[in-house]
């Protein structure tokens, strides 16, 4: 098995193996008969679409989480409607937690819920346009690389290969640091870095989606390549895509609250990761100054996390797998 | 009294998160020392299972559900613990799976394998539990079994490993031997050996055989009896001469016409058409009741 | 064998080939940065014009751009990572000397979370208790979502600040040299725990596989103890993924000691690399780069040789194939 392999499976987090099928030659009429296919017939396992968004919809933990990530974004959109003003120091300073300024006033006197809803949205936008920009990015590269193979899967391969030796966080300060660390850098650069990841995955995913039979046949028709690459493949492909795109969310987030902490970042316009940065020095003293930032990462990267895997869980069920 | 009995046989085993399939439906079958008996029928006839639920090797998940009985020489299995099967499994009962590549274990020696399967109690020394594994891969038909012992599975030919599996199966002096489809995976060639072999092993160490295959010439040439399934069920028994020669019930006689439509010149392939299958399914007719059938005409 | 020495060749030459490409793009993100190169490379703060010429000597800052790309690689593979302003220490020895901290770190955090995964992911994988099982994963979950500097935060919080029983900072009770035990405890706790967490996972998935696999069967049919096949057929096969992953489980870890030393004021590779961002050293700055490459680098090739020993299918791929007549 390749590295590659191995990491995108690793990325999913969850490893499949590939187990010829030990069908009998002897009648292939019984399914179609609908005869019990009792003989345990291992195949990669997928579900069909609709049962897995279903079975995904259904669950405990998808519903719990999607309503609490809803929550964080609707807080972090239009709570800063309604919250006070971010940098008024008007306030008294450093004062705990109460009724009056509910996530209590930092060492200048702001208001920390207007600052923490105000990073919110940083911290999200950041996350979601980075999400955004892999999936697409992902989407095109990996596409083509699994469908026409050649010069583009080689090329993609020794990108992804790249992008595994130097970790993202490193490549990502050092460009900051030489050209300067406004939104867009940032977005850029953690799109740069994490963009491989979902790429390897499409790849992957197309791949195995062309090999089955109904691609030939839309060829033999006599669609073009890119009609079916758009039309059949990529639909198909897509669940596994999904999950990974928002276990990018989770990863862009915690990489760029990362960055803010060590303050490459907006200094107007801090992001959950900055507050902490601040916090730092106020440990003893502002106890709520740390807390706060870093459960609202806590709370949307476990959220985005859980989704994933519920997703993943859908379409992959590992229940009854073990001998 | 019988070696292997087993009457009314049920299995029921999950086939999604909250969908179960009945795979076998009270199936009754018997086995007597020294005896070769065949199981055939197409995939999804529940033969494998009925195999495996025999051994007690289905999977170990809650939501699979085994009723009725499985006794060897009268001691009951079904519903008791499961150290009695373990004892069943490493002394009575070798098994043979169909494809070599994926039932052994990648990474472990091939002499380690054989040797794991030679019975505790004969309280071997090292160097006898080398010299016995040496002994059983040589019956099982390999030769160079010393150098073979050390090499692991990827390094062997498909009936090389098959051969394997049949002195891993052996290698305990078993009773019974259950072979599920043991050449389904092999090249047509490499096929006659192996079932030369295997037949040769079970001749040799005169245990009981239960040969599992979809493919009749196999089961023809090795069973003294033969049961026919159909949909979990049995539909008709008897000794192996008869029943290929004269079938009673309509699916033998079915599938007896299909497989011959594919060896006579000139004629069109022929396969059981959905209509029949229905009919064979919902009517439930089984070997039972073609036994009183007979019994009352 | 001979098939060995080339798989081996490749991976070595593919090794050399990213590590260039890794120094291309440094130089050219050196090339882009707005400014006079020597500006660049020492930053803000106005030097000596002796360090000046030093740097533009060393350099070839004055040369055309070719040339320039040319010995700055040359510079990189004969060691010379230019030199740290203000000390005028050479980089390399800087690095050199704080390395041997982050590895305290990153060593220990590495073995705790790799052993901690695999017994964790195996009890997971295995247990028939359904609230077990998602106890370990949802906890595993829980814990890669926590960012680590934050953890390190909370911890320093509780354990520190409130209850006093371990240090906040540093490596060492002031005027002490070397690293005390209790200083060590709270960073390689938190940089082990998000890896503890993704191993987990990623061991859990594998054991399940395994233990889905058909010699599973032939196991169980020897009637063998469940423990046994557990121990002897499940976790081998498990373990070969692992390889894999721990490896580069390992060179993230030296990187994302990066935060971790910053929380903790740990002074290793990671604090050097951030004060000097922080101050534009940035030939300090691309010193750390190359060298946390190279390891990266090296730790790969040796994770490649380590599953190439491992997995008997690896090394039956150098042996000659058994053919006989079967």
């Amino acid at each position: 098995m390749t590295i590659d392999q191995k990491s995108s499976q690793a990325d999913q987090g969850e490893l499949e193996a590939e187990v010829p099928s030990s069908g009998s030659s002897f009648d292939p009429g019984s399914a179609a008969a609908g005869a019990p296919s009792v003989e345990i017939v291992r195949t990669r396992r997928r579900r069909r679409a609709d049962s897995v968004w279903n079975d995904f919809f259904r669950k405990p933990a998808t519903v719990t989480f999607l309503i609490l990530l809803v929550a964080m974004v609707l807080l972090s959109t239009l709570g800063p409607l309604f919250a006070g003003d971010p940098v008024a120091t008007d306030h008294p300073t450093l004062t705990p937690p109460s009724a009056e300024y509910p996530l209590g006033t930092d060492q200048l006197g702001r208001d920390y819920l207007a600052r923490v809803l105000f990073g919110g949205r940083i911290s999200l936008l950041v996350g979601f346009t980075v999400a955004f920009l892999c999936m697409t990015l992902g989407l095109i590269v990996g596409g083509l690389a699994g469908f026409f193979g050649g010069i583009v899967d080689a090329v993609l391969v020794k990108v992804a290969e790249f992008f595994q030796v130097i970790p993202g966080i490193v490549l990502a300060l050092v460009a900051a640091a030489l050209l300067g660390s406004n939104f867009v850098i940032i977005v850029t650069i953690l799109a740069l870095t994490m963009w491989p990841g979902v790429a390897r995955i499409v790849r992957a995913e197309t791949m195995r989606v062309t090999q089955l039979g109904y691609v030939e046949s839309a060829r033999a028709a006599g669609f073009s390549s890119l009609r079916i690459l758009w039309s059949d493949v990529i639909p198909n492909a897509m669940p596994p895509v999904i999950v990974a795109t928002t276990m990018t969310v989770g990863r862009a987030i915690l990489v760029e609250s990362g960055l803010a902490f060590l303050g490459i970042g907006d200094a107007n316009r801090p992001s959950w990761g900055a507050l902490l940065n601040s916090a730092q020095a106020y440990m003893a003293a502002g106890w709520w100054l740390a807390l706060f930032p870093g459960l609202c990462i806590f709370i949307v990267v476990l959220s985005v996390n859980m989704l994933g895997d519920s997703l993943n869980d859908s379409l992959n069920p590992t229940i009854g797998r073990v001998k | 009294m019988t070696f292997l009995e087993v009457d009314k046989l049920s299995v029921r085993l999950p086939t999604g998160a909250r969908s179960e399939v009945e795979a076998v439906t009270s199936v009754s079958l018997r086995v007597e020392r020294g005896e070769r008996v065949g199981i055939v029928g197409e995939s999804g006839s529940g033969k494998s299972v009925t195999g495996r639920a025999i051994a007690g090797l289905l999977p170990t998940s809650p939501r699979v559900k085994v009723s009725g009985s499985v006794r060897f020489d009268g001691a009951e299995l079904i519903g008791a613990p499961e150290g009695d099967w373990n004892e069943v499994r490493a002394r009575t009962v070798g098994m043979i799976f169909q494809d070599p590549l994926t039932f052994l274990n990648p990474t472990m020696k091939i002499g380690a394998q054989v040797r794991e399967a030679l019975p505790p109690e004969r309280r071997l020394t090292r160097q006898q539990a080398d010299d016995e594994v040496q002994r059983f891969l040589g019956l099982a038909g390999l030769s160079d079994t010393a150098a073979l012992a050390m090499r692991f599975p990827y390094e062997l030919s498909g009936g090389m490993r098959q051969r394997v599996l049949i002195a891993v199966a052996i290698a305990k002096l078993p009773e019974l031997i259950i072979a599920d489809e043991p050449t389904t995976a092999l090249d047509a060639t490499v096929q006659m050996r192996v079932l030369k072999t295997l037949d040769e092993s079970v001749a040799s160490l005169g245990t009981s055989l239960v040969l599992i295959s979809h493919d009749l010439a196999v089961v023809a040439s090795m069973t003294d009896r033969l049961y026919v399934m159909y949909a979990g069920r049995v539909l008709e028994t008897g000794p192996t001469n008869e029943v290929l020669a004269r079938p009673r019930h309509a699916y033998t006689q079915a599938l007896l016409r299909s497989v011959r439509s594919l060896t006579d010149d000139g004629v069109e392939l022929w396969s059981i058409p959905p209509s029949l299958r229905q009919r064979f399914r919902s009517e439930g007719l089984d070997a039972v009741d073609l036994e009183e059938t007979a019994r009352a005409t | 064998m001979r098939s060995a020495v080339l798989h081996y060749a490749k991976l070595l030459l593919s090794s050399v080939v990213l590590l260039l490409v890794v120094i291309t793009i440094l130089f050219l993100l050196l090339e882009l940065a707005p400014g006079d190169p020597v500006q660049t490379l020492v930053g803000d703060i106005p030097v000596s014009d002796a360090f000046r010429a030093q740097i533009t000597a060393s350099f070839g800052l004055d040369k055309p751009l070719l040339e320039r790309y040319l010995i700055y690689v040359g510079n990189v593979f004969t060691g010379n990572l230019g030199f740290s302003f203000g000390t005028d220490e050479p980089v390399i020895d800087l690095i050199f000397s704080r390395i041997g901290n982050t590895l305290a770190l990153a060593l220990p955090a590495f073995v705790i979370s790799t052993t901690g995964a695999i017994i964790l992911g195996s009890i997971a994988a295995r247990t028939r208790k359904r609230w077990l099982d998602g106890l370990i994963s949802g906890t595993a979950v829980a814990i890669f979502s926590i960012p680590n500097f934050w953890l390190g935060l909370m911890l320093i919080m509780l354990f520190s600040i409130t209850l006093g029983w371990l240090p906040t900072q540093g490596k060492s009770s002031y005027g002490q040299s070397g690293i005390q035990l209790q200083y060590l405890i709270l960073p390689v706790l938190t940089l082990a725990s998000s890896e503890l967490a993704f191993k987990t996972r990623i061991m859990r998935s594998s054991m399940i596989e395994a233990l889905g696999g058909d010699y599973i069967d032939t196991a169980r049919s020897k009637g063998l103890s469940p423990r046994r096949v557990l121990w002897q057929h499940g976790l081998p096969n498990a373990l070969l993924p692992m390889v894999t992953v721990a490896g580069y489980s390992l060179g993230f870890i030296f990187a994302g000691s990066v935060l971790v030393e910053r929380v903790f004021g740990w002074p290793g590779m990671g604090l050097l690399f951030i004060d000097a961002i922080e101050r534009q050293n940035n030939m300090v700055v691309l010193g750390v780069v190359i060298v946390i490459t190279v390891t990266i680098l090296i730790v790969n090739i040796l994770t490649d040789v380590v599953y190439g020993l491992v997995d008997p299918r690896l090394r039956a791929r150098f042996a000659r194939p058994v053919r006989s007549v079967a």
